[in-house]
């Protein structure tokens, strides 16, 4: 049995534990490449016009993988923490794509909020319930659980490590706010990163902070219900002490950003860190982030200096 | 007295002023027209969504009027819309810090009533003014309704807009009842045309704001469609009740004629366009009217499934994104052209059906 993974939206999240249980449980894993012009072509035709670019993306990469496997995973993002839930298009995409023919196994991570149920060790119930899915005896599947989450905590590990390091440099500090799709997928950010360092900054991205979450009881303080969005406010408010600048990468028609930005802009603010929004969607040119870019390092710069 | 700004959910406006009226505030009533889009899309962040945009221009327009206070519903749910009141809150505070924001939730429904009528109110007091209201809601939806089934039918055109007009002109006076507004609708001549038979389905808030829809339900009923809705009000009232077991459209038949599409919930009415798109189809409608909010979270999943069920029932669907730039006339020839191709396919349904009926001994 052949299971394809698309390197697109949340997967990428969990990317070291879906692959290693699936080669735990010894079937063949195909992951799609980096995101090409090609997978990028198919996405943008097959998929509905007003969807943000990551989930068109996501939408190319199924298609690409289409007739390479027998079935694509393609997890339900539900909700990471208790009575939190992520975006609507997470929890409907394995549906749009069965409707344009690709075939789909899909599991819940985290619980259908309108059952109420609530897995307390919400990973360790999801990759049993993906071995039970294939067909797999409980001990494999338990040995191979084990395994992936082993291998899943090492690489979050190693992301700490990487963040105390970027600290302790004598640069300046930019810290780059978004989602793990947008962060780590150059055919959204085109390469913003590479663009940040090679004018001398350290970046941080804002999923490298290490974040626990704490579950909140009064409704007062209990109003962010975003699962992304709760850890991306709680990091950025940890953090804005310790940084020059803070720059967030949306996409067009992106739902959950264009209230995130507002309550990010706002912590910003209050802490007198500059910030800079920038918006992408297909038809963005690397040439227009470059010159906002260097606009706002330079101003950084004389903010400094004055 | 308190002056108390609502967000204008089209003609239950009317129906609301009356909650203020039995506990001692005044509700402002303002209709939603070109203005209120202007100052909403003024005052609010570009990406949010339509309704965010239209709910900060009533605002704006009824804090121009000299109100006081403003409030919203804190909400559940995965759509967008459990964060607008925090939102809100963000904003009021930088555009007019001297107005007070309400959050409303079940914790503290009392007390934000009790600080808006400025005394201490007991439960049989908001009990009373709540079935006051919900009296009021549900002739609005009967008004509505005789006007779906009117419209089409009517021999001088735009007679049954002044109907409905007179009706709410006497609604917000206080005056009228049921029977006031039955006979008016009574008078109204009617030709015998059949008219078409047009479901629609979408996001709520856009069903039932007509200064935002381009007044749909008037152009498809200028083209001699009779419409329906199943997302309503008082529909919704009854869902949070958990009351809907008891009608004719449950959430459990919903999500079970939903199932063969989308299996979880998308948030919002996603899951129930799915499935009311599924019941028009089985009760023989000829066509499905599907509107959403420019970049709709729940809708945006939805739709997808809503073209596939549109292709295995052969049941013709026209959806119809809504943003701060929508033009009528826009919307008007869309929806002309809509139900012209219904009425030909339906014409050439019928021609087909006759001639196969006919023996050959009759064509000969």
């Amino acid at each position: 049995m052949k299971i394809g993974i698309p390197r697109a939206l949340v997967t990428l999240k969990h990317l070291k534990l879906w692959t290693t249980f699936l080669e735990k449980l010894k079937v063949e894993v195909v992951l799609s490449p980096v995101t090409t012009r090609e997978i990028l072509d198919q996405g943008l035709r097959y998929a509905e016009d007003e969807a943000c670019l990551p989930v068109k993306i996501a939408i190319g990469h199924a298609l690409w993988l289409k007739d390479k496997v027998d079935k694509v995973l393609i997890p339900r993002y539900f909700s990471l923490y208790k009575n939190e839930w992520g975006c609507p298009k997470f929890f409907g995409l394995p549906d749009i794509l069965e409707s344009y023919g690709v075939p789909c196994v899909t599991v819940m991570v985290g619980r259908e909020y309108e059952s109420g149920i609530v897995f307390v060790n919400y990973l360790e119930r999801v990759l049993m319930d993906l071995g039970e899915k294939l067909g797999k005896s409980n001990e494999v599947s338990e040995q191979a659980m084990k395994q992936a989450i082993k291998a899943q905590k090492e690489h979050e590990g190693e992301m700490e490590k990487n963040y105390q390091k970027l600290l302790s440099f004598k640069k300046e500090k930019i810290l780059l706010v978004s989602h793990e799709y947008n962060l780590y997928d150059p055919a959204i950010n085109l390469g913003i990163t590479g663009m940040l360092e090679e004018r001398d900054c350290a970046v941080i991205p804002v999923d490298w902070i290490p974040f626990k979450f704490q579950p909140r009881h009064s409704r007062w303080d209990w109003w962010m219900r975003w699962d992304f969005g709760t850890a991306m406010y709680e990091r950025v408010k940890k953090l804005i002490k310790k940084v020059e600048g803070v720059i967030q990468i949306t996409t067009f028609a992106c739902g959950p950003d264009s209230f995130l930005c507002e309550f990010v802009s706002d912590i910003c603010n209050n802490a007198e860190v500059p910030y800079m929004k920038l918006m992408f969607d297909e038809h963005t040119a690397s040439e227009r982030i470059r010159n906002r870019i260097e606009a706002f390092l330079e101003s950084l710069r004389m903010r400094k200096w004055k | 007295m308190k002056k108390l700004s609502i967000p204008q959910l089209g003609y239950y406006a009317y129906a609301f002023k009356t909650v203020g009226e039995e506990l001692g505030f005044e509700i402002v009533v303002y209709p939603t027209n070109k203005e209120t889009m202007g100052l909403g899309a003024k005052y609010s962040p570009e990406g949010v969504c339509v309704p965010f945009k239209m709910i900060m221009g009533n605002y704006a327009q009824a804090l121009q009027k000299g109100a006081t206070d403003c409030f919203f519903i804190g909400g559940y749910g995965a759509c967008r819309q459990f964060c607008y009141s925090h939102l809100y809150q963000l904003l009021f505070k930088k555009e007019w810090p001297d107005a007070s924001f309400h959050i409303l939730y079940r914790e503290n429904f009392k007390k934000v009533l009790e600080t808006l009528a400025g005394e201490k109110l007991t439960y049989g007091q908001i009990l009373k003014a709540a079935l006051k209201t919900i009296y009021k809601v549900w002739l609005v939806e009967r008004i509505e309704d005789w006007s779906w089934w009117y419209r089409p039918r009517e021999k001088h055109k735009g007679e049954t807009t002044r109907v409905i007009q007179e009706c709410f002109k006497l609604m917000e006076k206080g005056k009228g009842n049921f029977f006031t507004y039955r006979r008016k609708f009574k008078n109204i001549k009617i030709s015998d045309i059949k008219p078409i038979k047009i479901g629609v389905v979408g996001e709520i808030y856009l069903l039932i704001e007509p200064g935002v829809n381009c007044e749909l339900d008037r152009l498809l009923g200028e083209s001699n469609a009779y419409i329906h809705k199943y997302i309503r009000f008082l529909m919704e009232v009854l869902r949070m009740l958990h009351l809907d077991r008891f009608t004719l459209r449950s959430d459990h038949t919903t999500h079970k004629l939903a199932e063969p599409y989308l299996k979880v919930s998308v948030g919002g009415h996603g899951r129930s366009s799915v499935g009311d798109m599924v019941r028009y189809a089985k009760k023989g409608y000829d066509g499905v009217v599907h509107l959403l909010p420019f970049a709709c979270l729940p809708e945006i999943s939805a739709r997808p499934l809503l073209k596939k069920i549109s292709q295995e029932y052969d049941l013709p669907l026209l959806t119809l994104s809504f943003d701060e730039m929508t033009n009528i006339s826009q919307i008007e020839n869309r929806v002309e052209a809509f139900c012209e191709m219904i009425k030909m396919r339906k014409a050439k349904q019928g021609f087909l059906k006759k001639t196969n009926s006919m023996s050959i001994k009759q064509v000969f």
